[in-house]
Formats: C-alpha cells, structure tokens, sequence
C-alpha cells in the first residue's frame, strides 16, 4: 500500500479516533496530523508492516499519551501559519458540554482513556488494545476496569443529587 | 449499563470529528516543508546553552542576578545570531574515591541562520574513562567544533530539577529502579541489598529532583536499555527546557545559582551576548532529539557529522527517522 492510499482510506478513522482520545478537534486533528507526517516520511518501514493501520495508530496513541499540555498551542504558533481563532463552542459541543460521561472522560489518566476509547469506541479485544498500548493484557484489563469505576462513580453521584 | 451509556457518548461526539481534507493538505505541506533544506522557527536554542551563560554570569564577581544589563540587553536583542552553535554537554557519574568519567554524552546544535536545535546522543568510549577536554577533543577531530560546554553530575540533576520545581515527563512503560528503594521503615536501601524497588508507572506526571535522577539512570530494567536511557535523558532535557521556556533572566539565574558546584561550565571565548541572542523563547517543540535505537543501533556518527558541518541535518533527519523521537 502506497502511503497515498493509505492516508486516502483511513485518515477519517484516524481523526475519530483522535478526537475521542483528546475531547476536541484541535488537538485530535494536530495529532493526527503530526503522526501522519511522521509516518509518511518513515513510510519505507511503515507501508512494509503486517498492518500499517495498527502501526500508525499505535504512533498515535504514543502521541497522545506523551502529549505535553499546551504543547499544541506552542506549534501553532511557532509554525508561522495564520493563526487558528480559539475553539469557539458550538451548539454541538454545547450539548457535549451537558454530557457528564464525556467530561469525566477529561479527568482520566490517559492509558485508562486510550484503553476506553480501543474497546467501546473501536470494537479491540484485550490483546489488540495491549498491542497498540504497547503493555500486559493483565494492565489493559486493569486500566478499563479503573477507567469505568471512575465513569461510574461520577453517574452514581449526578443520581444521587437529584 | 455504564459501559452502553459509553458507547452511545462516543458515537454522539463524532460529530466533533474534523474534516479530513484540510487535514491531509496541511500534512502534505508539513512533510514537503520538513524534506526541505530547514524551515524558520524563531529562537531556537538549548537550555545548558542558557545555564552556561548564566553560571558565568553569576560567577563574575559583583554580578548581581537581578534587573540588570541582562535584562534589558535580552529584550534589545534580534533572535539568532548568524553563526551555528554547538554545545557539548557531559553527565559526569562521579565515583566515591571523587575520579568519575563522561556517563552520558549529548551534543547540542542551533545550525546557522535559523530553525530547529538538535539534540543528539553520543556513545560513551567504553572501557576507557573519558572525561570533558578528551570529548572536546573527540569531537574536534570529527569536525565539530565546540562552542561551550557543561559538565553536570548527579547532585547537579537534581538540584536544577528541584530550582524549577520539578520537571513534567511521560513515562512508556513501567520501569523498575535498580538503585532506589526502601526498607520496611521507608528508609533509603538499594533494592540490590533488598530494598523494596521505586516504581514508575506509566503516564505523565511532574518528578522531583531525586526522582529525575533516578529514573535517568535506569538503563538495565529498560526494554531498550542503554537507547532507552539516552532517550530518557533528552526527554529529561526538553522537560526542563519547558520549565525554562519563557523564565526571564533572573529566573535562570537563580536556577543555577542554586545548582551550585552541580554543574560546570567551560564558556570557552564566547561572546556573553551570542549566547544570550541563541537562548531566547526556546521550547521543546523547537528541539529535534536523535539518539540510537534498541535494535539498529546508534546512528552512522560519520554521516551525522558530516551533515551537521554541512549544514544538512533535516535532510539526515528525513532518511533516518528511526533515530529520531
């Protein structure tokens, strides 16, 4: 598969991916965009993998776990580019706003996120999410247990209020 | 029931998703630009280029690390000057008998006329105990002159790490230390001699002085054991970098300052304003880390500082992107 082809069928899956993992299409689309600008210019290595698909997104959940806080904002603007205005939220992301599982999402660290995100959003079974977390099937299942106990607690307690 | 109420969140939020042909474009001119000869990004310097100004500075007698010249000479400043830059940095694994030779070796490069730092690591001589002047003049007979050096020891990490109230790192993969852990009273005992390990969990957190130290001397329980470590020490001074980006003078000052006999500095005839004009507003995002890799190895040094004399380093950074983070 030629790199062409590849960004062509899967760059949509990627950015969904990526903004569930980040909570915003900023952020999901300059990962996506980094990572894909790594894998095409190592693409000799990448294109030649068994599945380059999970190679990629085994870069970008990388990515996204090493992500420095506020490093996005420092590339934008040290590339030089016309500045992007700030996220301005929309009526989308209002409603998203109300959703309380999706904030909570935001306070996980973010290996429990990724191994949420690999097995509700993306359908992988324990060993697949182990393979592109790069860890033990034992530590996926630990991060999704952890991950859903905080999801839950958090749905528990918004019941109890009212 | 929790685990649907997951689903049904994610599936609502796609419609967050942006669209994936202004994305691809910008990849396209991103990748082109990077194939290119070198791309402008204002300031690019490297910390330990900062720290040696500074010590010197601090060091001067009468300099007062305050609103000073310094201050305000920075502001005055242009961004680069024209000339490349090359900083040599030595992390110095002092022995108890006081001898200690180079434990890790990192050069530092701001190419002439703009654009990103390099950070590079260099293999240690093995078997040869090879202390600062013998790197200079290593690293001379390859060509690459040295501008400044510093040499850092141990309780100099951890003094700087410590002055800028700690430094933010991500950790891969669990990493067990070999050499700090505690007894049963929560006292200080090597794990070699039984002590309970110091354990780093994966994610990213903020490390104390000592906790850096540790962690970068990790080399055997590191699935890619020394290029995991060589990583991990750039990755350490990026981090610290990042506390810097930003800090005005006096702030930098008071960080070596406190870093005390920690960390030397050979400024070797440089000019104090070139090195103040190469530090301003640098961040990691502004430094390109290369370093070995488990299975291929460290990268071919001939080439490397070929291209670094000759000024070619994006395009050496484009054919060998497995050395590069």
């Amino acid at each position: 598969m030629t790199y062409d082809e590849f960004a062509a069928s899967r760059l949509p899956a990627l950015l969904r991916y990526a903004v569930m993992l980040t909570g915003d299409p900023h952020t999901a689309a300059d990962l996506v965009q980094d990572t894909m600008v790594r894998a095409q210019l190592k693409w000799r290595k990448v294109g030649a993998a068994e599945q380059p698909e999970r190679y990629v997104r085994r870069m970008l959940t990388n990515a996204y776990v090493d992500l420095r806080r506020g490093s996005w904002l420092r590339r934008v603007v040290l590339r030089g580019e016309p500045s992007e205005p700030p996220p301005v939220p929309d009526h989308a992301q209002a409603t998203a706003d109300r959703d309380e599982i999706w904030a909570r999402l935001a306070t996980l660290p973010r290996q429990q996120r990724a191994a949420l995100v690999l097995r509700y959003y993306e359908g992988y079974g324990d060993s697949e999410i182990a393979d592109v977390l790069g860890c033990a099937v034992g530590t996926v299942r630990a991060y999704i247990s952890r991950g859903l106990a905080t999801l839950r607690g958090g749905v528990v307690r918004t019941e109890a209020a009212r | 029931m929790i685990e649907d109420l997951l689903r049904e969140t994610f599936d609502r939020h796609e419609a967050l998703t942006p669209a994936a042909d202004e994305v691809r474009r910008r990849i396209e001119v991103i990748t082109q630009r990077r194939r290119r000869r070198g791309y402008a990004m204002r300031g690019a310097a490297v910390v330990l280029a900062v720290i040696g100004l500074l010590t010197a500075v601090a060091a001067k007698p009468g300099a007062v690390p305050g609103r000073g010249p310094l201050g305000s000479a920075a502001a005055l400043l242009p961004t680069r000057p024209s000339g490349p830059l090359t900083v040599l940095l030595v992390g110095l694994d002092k022995r108890p008998d006081g001898s200690g030779s180079a434990d890790t070796v990192m050069v530092a490069h701001l190419p002439a006329g703009g654009g990103p730092a390099y950070l590079i690591s260099v293999p240690r001589a093995v078997g040869e105990a090879r202390g600062f002047p013998e790197w200079v003049a290593e690293l001379g007979r390859a060509g690459v002159p040295v501008d400044i050096g510093a040499v850092v020891d141990f309780a100099g990490v951890v003094a700087v790490t410590d002055a800028v109230g700690g430094v933010d790192m991500c950790v891969d993969r669990r990493v067990v230390s070999d050499h700090w852990g505690v007894d049963t009273q929560g006292r200080f005992r090597s794990p070699r001699e039984g002590g309970r390990p110091m354990v780093y969990e994966p994610g990213c957190r903020r490390f104390t002085g000592a906790e850096a130290l540790d962690y970068l001397r990790q080399r055997r329980s590191l699935p890619e054991g020394d290029a995991g470590r060589q990583r991990h020490v750039r990755i350490f001074v990026e981090a610290l970098l990042d506390r810097l980006a930003g800090a005005d003078p006096e702030r930098v000052v008071a960080v070596l300052v406190a870093a005390g006999n920690g960390i030397t500095v050979d400024l070797r005839g440089r000019n104090l304003l070139d090195l103040v004009r190469a530090t301003r507003g640098m961040t990691s995002a502004d430094v390109v880390s290369i370093g070995p890799r488990g299975v291929d190895g460290w990268p071919d040094l001939d080439r490397l500082w070929a291209a670094l004399r000759a000024g070619t380093l994006p395009e050496w950074v484009a054919a060998n992107p497995d050395h590069v983070d």
